[in-house]
């Protein structure tokens, strides 16, 4: 299991550079850049930077073709999107892309962009199938998909290639047309190397482990049919549901330092909303598979020390000097980034097994947090997840038609 | 009306060069007679034409039509084949005959001079090795990616399709290409789906396979046979149960770990017959290549 920095704004510079930060500690295998807030030149160069300090690092570039479809509203926030840096990238309407021609020329201007800087492997653009997987979303998603090998070839590199499927969590809901467009998708005559998997979602604004089951059991199904059929899946804004996905065969997770990085959602690119506040800092306890708030930990870890997960970035919330406050947004990403990585050691992906065992244990010891007096969590800290993981984790075995 | 068996006597003069004609299995509307040409042993195959018994029925035409179309597809795709795999064609080229008033499509393939496996599974013998089970699934594999370059799908791959050769370099030989589908053809199907429902593979159960079928029904049928021949024992069906019981286990009932049987089987193999007897189609892995480089003994 690998896993990579979502890469997006405020990514920070020298010693502040969240990314090289991540792969110097050996927290991440590599990241994916986003161009909507990084200017080609600094995404060239960070790339260039990776290339060099980290070779074995894989330097990935979405090209958030999916906001395409938003691109017309002048209210939208496109970012460096609609700047000169991306020249492949216009707005589009829903029936321009319904022509195969489109599609083809559209794939062209995005693949031969990527040839040109220095990615390890190419994403092909996609666009987000709403609701369900029979969508007239979902007819040009795979034509996306059918075409992205032939140009890839064409543009004349050699370089692996994914291609960008992204689907409404609702669409993995329905488990009849799920399986029909996995059955069409995993057979194609000129396949992809693989594929990056982004569940939408309406907003980023909710937790990332707080995931409906029946999309939970859809997405590691979609993980376990492709890699069974040979395809490498890296699925973005995973953030903790990356081992669950690894388990189910899935090669690599990314996750951020915003909530925009741990959920996907358009939402980042509509129009802002008044208010928003500053985040608190969070603690990613791989034993309660969820973050608390920093002054959770403080009060909880007398108590329960076993919340701690025992690796390098415990050291980042010191309880005696600040109250478990981490210095700065690279300590805590930085953390995320070490626990998440610690539930695949060596990089061996999980198996199912592991996962149960993940939420038995994480029912059982928020049943003794919150048997203790004054010491419940709640909101985004509670367990209410777990009930979630675990139907989820069920569903999926009983859709991949293993024994669990 | 279906036209009558025909006796060899009658075939004799119809087809004068083949010596020895006698017939050697029957089945459905297809007569199979053994004779030799010029010392070579082939087989003819004579396929009963029904007449409408209404010349005015347009059902009964159809269905006519429709016979003597599968004959002409089967035909056209083993002219097409040059697996080793695939049983291939003999003297006779396809003709219609009129023969005592009634209309036969014969023609002939090559004689393969083995059992099936079928008869090897009912004669209750000794158990293949994996380094055989293995080249069992490799040539139908191979066979699998002959026909689906075509878009074809063989829709009737089960042990008593394959024969067992002596001859190394072709173990086993499919044959009857029957009811086999094409993807880019009209259907011509109209007396409902036809199968073998022991050896049905799930998606054939729906009633709208023609929109997703495609070579992993051979996939799921291959890994039937392998393990059905490895094993001794079908992985899903029993012998006492009845076609709708029969069905309903091929819908809902998981197969049996090969492993369970075949202890002596390396884990991988096992692993893979059983990833293949999976209910969904996505959930088979469909790389042909890959899939014929674990059958690498």
């Amino acid at each position: 299991m690998k896993l990579y920095a979502q890469q997006g704004y405020g990514t920070g510079t020298g010693e502040n550079d969240r990314i090289t930060a991540g792969l110097a500690a050996g927290y991440i295998q590599g990241a994916i850049i986003s161009p909507k807030d990084f200017a080609r030149d600094r995404a060239v160069a960070l790339m260039e930077q990776m290339q060099r300090d980290f070779p074995n690092a894989d330097r990935l570039f979405d090209p958030q073709w999916y906001a395409s479809i938003l691109a017309h509203d002048p209210d939208c926030r496109m970012g460096k999107l609609v700047s000169d840096d991306y020249s492949y990238f216009e707005a589009r309407r829903r029936p321009q892309l319904e022509s195969e021609a489109q599609v083809r020329t559209d794939l062209e201007q995005c693949l031969s962009f990527q040839a040109d800087i220095p990615i390890t492997a190419a994403i092909a653009p996609g666009i987000v199938i709403r609701q369900r997987f029979n969508s007239n979303e979902a007819v040009i998603a795979k034509n996306f998909v059918r075409n992205a090998r032939q140009v890839w070839t064409a543009v004349g590199d050699e370089r692996p290639l994914y291609v960008t499927l992204a689907m409404d969590e609702e669409a993995l809901q329905d488990r009849q047309a799920l399986e029909e467009f996995l059955a069409e998708i995993t057979i194609l005559d000129a396949p992809p190397d693989g594929f990056y998997l982004l569940v939408h979602n309406t907003t980023s604004g909710i937790d990332p482990e707080l995931i409906d089951p029946r999309t939970l059991a859809g997405w590691m199904l979609m993980n376990h049919s492709l890699n069974l059929n040979g395809f490498r899946v890296i699925n973005g804004y995973s953030d903790i549901l990356t081992p669950f996905l690894a388990a189910a065969g899935g090669a690599a997770g990314a996750t951020g330092w915003f909530n925009t990085q741990k959920v996907f959602s358009l939402d980042r690119f509509s129009p802002p909303t008044p208010g928003g506040r500053r985040p608190v800092y969070r603690y990613l306890s791989t034993r309660l598979l969820n973050s608390i708030k920093f002054d959770e930990l403080q009060l909880l870890r007398g108590r329960f020390p076993e919340i701690l997960n025992g690796l390098e970035t415990d050291q980042f919330y010191d309880p005696d000097e600040k109250g478990s406050l981490p210095d700065s947004q690279l300590q805590e990403i930085l953390q995320t980034w070490e626990s998440i990585s610690s539930f695949a050691p060596d990089g061996l992906s999980p198996k199912l097994s592991a996962c149960r065992g993940w939420i038995e244990t994480a029912i059982q010891q928020y049943e003794q947090i919150n048997f203790s007096p004054g010491m419940r969590l709640t909101g985004r800290s509670n367990g209410d997840h777990l009930d979630s993981l675990k139907d989820g984790l069920k569903l999926f075995a009983e859709l991949a038609e293993v024994d669990f | 009306m279906q036209p009558p068996k025909l006796p060899p006597s009658d075939l004799t003069p119809v087809f004068p060069h083949f010596r020895g004609i006698h017939e050697i299995g029957f089945g459905g509307f297809k007569t199979v007679y053994k004779g030799t040409v010029g010392g070579v042993s082939e087989v003819l195959k004579v396929i009963s034409i029904p007449a409408p018994d209404d010349p005015t029925d347009k059902d009964q035409i159809r269905f006519q039509e429709e016979c003597v179309a599968r004959v002409r597809r089967e035909v056209a795709i083993l002219s097409r084949c040059h697996s080793p795999f695939m049983v291939k064609l003999g003297s006779v080229p396809l003709a219609e005959h009129v023969i005592n008033d009634f209309t036969y499509s014969i023609y002939s393939e090559e004689f393969l001079d083995g059992p099936d496996l079928w008869t090897l599974i009912k004669a209750k013998g000794a158990l293949p090795t994996e380094g055989e089970a293995k080249q069992l699934m490799r040539c139908l594999l191979e066979a699998i990616k002959e026909i689906w370059a075509m878009r074809f799908i063989h829709r009737d791959i089960k042990p008593a399709n394959v024969m067992k050769l002596a001859d190394p370099y072709r173990p086993f030989v499919l044959i009857d290409l029957g009811i086999a589908f094409g993807l880019l053809e009209t259907g011509i199907t109209i007396q409902g789906v036809p199968r073998t429902n022991r050896y049905l593979a799930p998606e054939m159960a729906n009633p709208n396979f023609r929109s997703s079928l495609d070579y992993r029904t051979d996939l799921y049928t291959t890994a039937l046979t392998v393990f059905e021949y490895s094993a001794g024992k079908h992985p899903i069906a029993e012998d006492s149960d009845d076609d709708m019981r029969t069905i309903s286990r091929a819908l809902h009932q998981a197969a049996r770990p090969l492993q369970t049987m075949r202890p002596d089987f390396s884990p991988a193999f096992c692993q893979l017959i059983d990833q293949l007897l999976k209910k969904k189609p996505s959930l088979r892995p469909a790389n042909l290549d890959w899939l014929i480089a674990q059958t690498e003994i």
